[in-house]
């Protein structure tokens, strides 16, 4: 137990970004409220303030720094599959295949992917 | 011959190298040639993360290794990698078939959304001779008859029903008590037959009835008609008629006769039961399971009261805790798999769906585990008075005064103003667990739903507050509990995978 007054966390910008501190506050909202700042010197600040008068605990600190970081990780990967994702999602409800799109629309007697043949040159009699 | 020797062999096809990657291609190596496919994760326990990709399959991992995995540093063909690549996690420069694979497995799972609205239910009366404490939609005393659907309503109803597009229909009577005005429900069984000679659906009739009211006219009417009964078994003979109580105090005898009779003239499956947890139940989670079984069922749907109707009034929902309904939940469940295990085939329903989320990538078409919610979408719900409710939940709320999810009524509305109505899209555009706060990030959000009515009612708000929501607590801690013995307990999992 921490007792019940609040509680300051803080994280350095260059390892967390806001999103992720702020995301992970909203997931702790049922133990804890939160008031965010940005420092002078840039960190970020979080003073967490227990809800309903209970005091607040080593558990909740460390469920929200692990929060943190598990949300940190969320938002890069987010951020590298986003490309990715809005083109499954389009191949997923189009007509055609974005993906594929010669194998897809052309004739299957053209052969355009080559299934028929070796590079060096047509392999049917 | 060698192995030197074959590969001399493969070398001298050119056909099969234009095919093949060369054998250095397979061997581990470590490095960033590897790109994430969109996944989400969340923690199991402490120690391990449930990875889901966007067609709901799942990977458990020690976290270490999530971890190292999100940073591009695992083995490449490592066992883990090569789970990773499989399941649509990852791909690289052999695997970019895996794109379409998972775009199709992503278009499966969203395929309900195209047949549209299905299920119609229709609140034949309010009337109802129980007097359930936990009642959800605020029955009337019997002789109150202006609680009774009237008939031009109904043919409304069903004019309106045949306006939807999807090829299956469902029609549900519902109550009160729907058996207290059966002709209206045979006038409506046979309208619908007529029209569908023209409309040409698969058709199907369920009465969500107590039993109590069936007489022998009721049960050759449903054997002619093809129509299933849908009824409430809540536990022992005890517990049940504590929990639904009615003059003569024999709810139970009646529902347990009716379950025997309905099995006799129309079939062993025929019929299905639904059970309500109330405070009393907690404690009796396998004399709850021993009834079904006692009873013939396969299965039972183990549910916790929803926060509507006489429930509230009553102070029936606030009895117990959704912490108080898992633990019910999980005493059952290892009562169920403990049955099954010693050769007694039960399921739990609950369970089941999830796991079909989970194991399949087929859609089910449970209206709370679904995004964007089921409302109006998945079922519509005609009341006795002509209005029109996007569900079950949300004419319950209205029996209380509250009418926010009323989206229209059948003598001034058609089913396009309804389906397009302001109520409802937003309402819809509101619940996708795509974009709420929480839900987006949430490694389950692939198996969950949205249930805009439940938080409305809650927490007067349709998204509501996740991390306050028993909504998000009960499927959060459902899966979770799930999970763990499809991965820790060997005897379980065999036992739950069969149930899909």
């Amino acid at each position: 137990m921490l007792g019940n007054s609040p509680l300051t966390v803080l994280f350095d910008p260059k390892v967390y970004c806001l999103t992720a501190v702020k995301k992970a506050a909203y997931r702790i909202g049922d133990r804890a409220s939160s008031q965010i700042e940005i420092l002078p010197d840039g960190n970020i600040q979080v003073v967490l303030t227990a809800k309903d008068r209970l005091p607040l605990s080593g558990d909740l600190l460390s469920d929200f720094r692990d929060e943190v970081l598990d949300q940190d990780l969320r938002e890069t990967i987010g951020a590298e599959t986003a490309q990715i994702r809005n083109i499954l999602l389009a191949q997923a409800f189009s007509g055609v295949s974005l993906t594929d799109q010669v194998g897809e629309t052309a004739e299957f007697e053209s052969d355009p992917l080559n299934i028929g043949r070796n590079k060096g040159g047509d392999s049917r009699a | 011959m060698t192995r030197c020797d074959w590969c001399r062999m493969l070398k001298s096809l050119p056909v099969l190298n234009d095919r093949f990657v060369a054998q250095e291609s397979f061997q581990a190596r470590t490095g960033s040639r590897y790109s994430l496919l969109p996944l989400r994760f969340i923690s199991l326990d402490s120690d391990r993360y449930v990875l889901t990709n966007l067609a709901g399959e799942y990977f458990v991992v020690p976290k270490e290794v999530g971890r190292r995995f999100f940073r591009h540093e695992l083995e490449i063909n490592s066992p883990t990698y090569n789970e990773l690549k499989a399941r649509h996690f990852l791909i690289d420069g052999d695997s970019n078939v895996a794109l379409d694979l998972l775009a199709v497995k992503y278009r499966t799972k969203q395929s309900l959304l195209a047949n549209f609205t299905s299920l119609f239910m229709f609140v034949v009366t309010l009337r109802c001779e129980h007097s359930c404490p936990y009642c959800q939609v605020s029955r009337q005393s019997v002789d109150r008859h202006t609680y009774d659907m009237k008939w031009s309503d109904a043919e409304r109803a069903i004019d309106f029903m045949f306006r939807s597009p999807s090829p299956a229909i469902k029609v549900e009577f519902q109550g009160g008590e729907p058996l207290l005005n059966f002709p209206l429900i045979q006038e409506i069984v046979r309208y619908v037959e007529s029209r569908n000679e023209i409309e040409n659906r698969e058709l199907q009739f369920v009465i969500a009835t107590n039993l109590a009211l069936l007489t022998d006219e009721i049960l050759a009417f449903c054997r002619e008609h093809g129509v299933l009964i849908s009824t409430s078994l809540d536990g022992p003979r005890e517990l049940h008629n504590y929990n639904r109580p009615r003059a003569g105090d024999d709810s139970h005898e009646l529902a347990t006769a009716g379950i025997r009779r309905v099995r006799e003239a129309l079939g062993p499956t025929q019929i299905a039961a639904l059970m309500t947890t109330t405070e009393s139940s907690l404690s009796q989670p396998q004399e709850i399971v021993d009834e079904y079984v006692r009873q013939g069922f396969s299965c039972i749907f183990l549910r916790p009261l929803s926060p509507y109707g006489f429930a509230v009034k009553t102070g029936q929902v606030l009895k117990y805790s959704m912490e108080q309904w898992l633990e019910f939940y999980r005493i059952a469940l290892e009562h169920i798999i403990d049955l099954n295990l010693k050769g007694v085939p039960f399921r739990e329903e609950y369970s089941s769906l999830i796991l079909r989320k989970i194991l399949t990538p087929f859609p089910t078409a449970y209206v709370d585990l679904q995004s964007p919610a089921g409302i109006g979408i998945a079922g519509i719900v005609f009341n006795y008075n002509a209005d029109i409710y996007a569900s079950d939940e949300a004419r319950m709320l209205a029996e209380t005064g509250d009418t926010r999810f009323r989206l229209g009524n059948l003598r001034a509305d058609s089913f396009e103003s309804v389906m397009s109505s302001d109520v409802l899209i937003g309402a819809l555009s509101d619940s996708l667990t795509e974009c709420v706060p929480m839900c987006a990030d949430c490694g389950f959000q692939p198996y969950c739903g949205s249930d805009p009515v439940f938080h409305y009612a809650t927490q007067g708000d349709v998204v509501g507050f996740k991390p306050e929501s028993d909504f998000c607590r009960k499927n959060m801690e459902v899966m979770r509990h799930l999970i763990q013995l499809l991965e820790d307990d060997p005897r379980a999992a065999r036992v739950l995978r069969s149930w899909v």
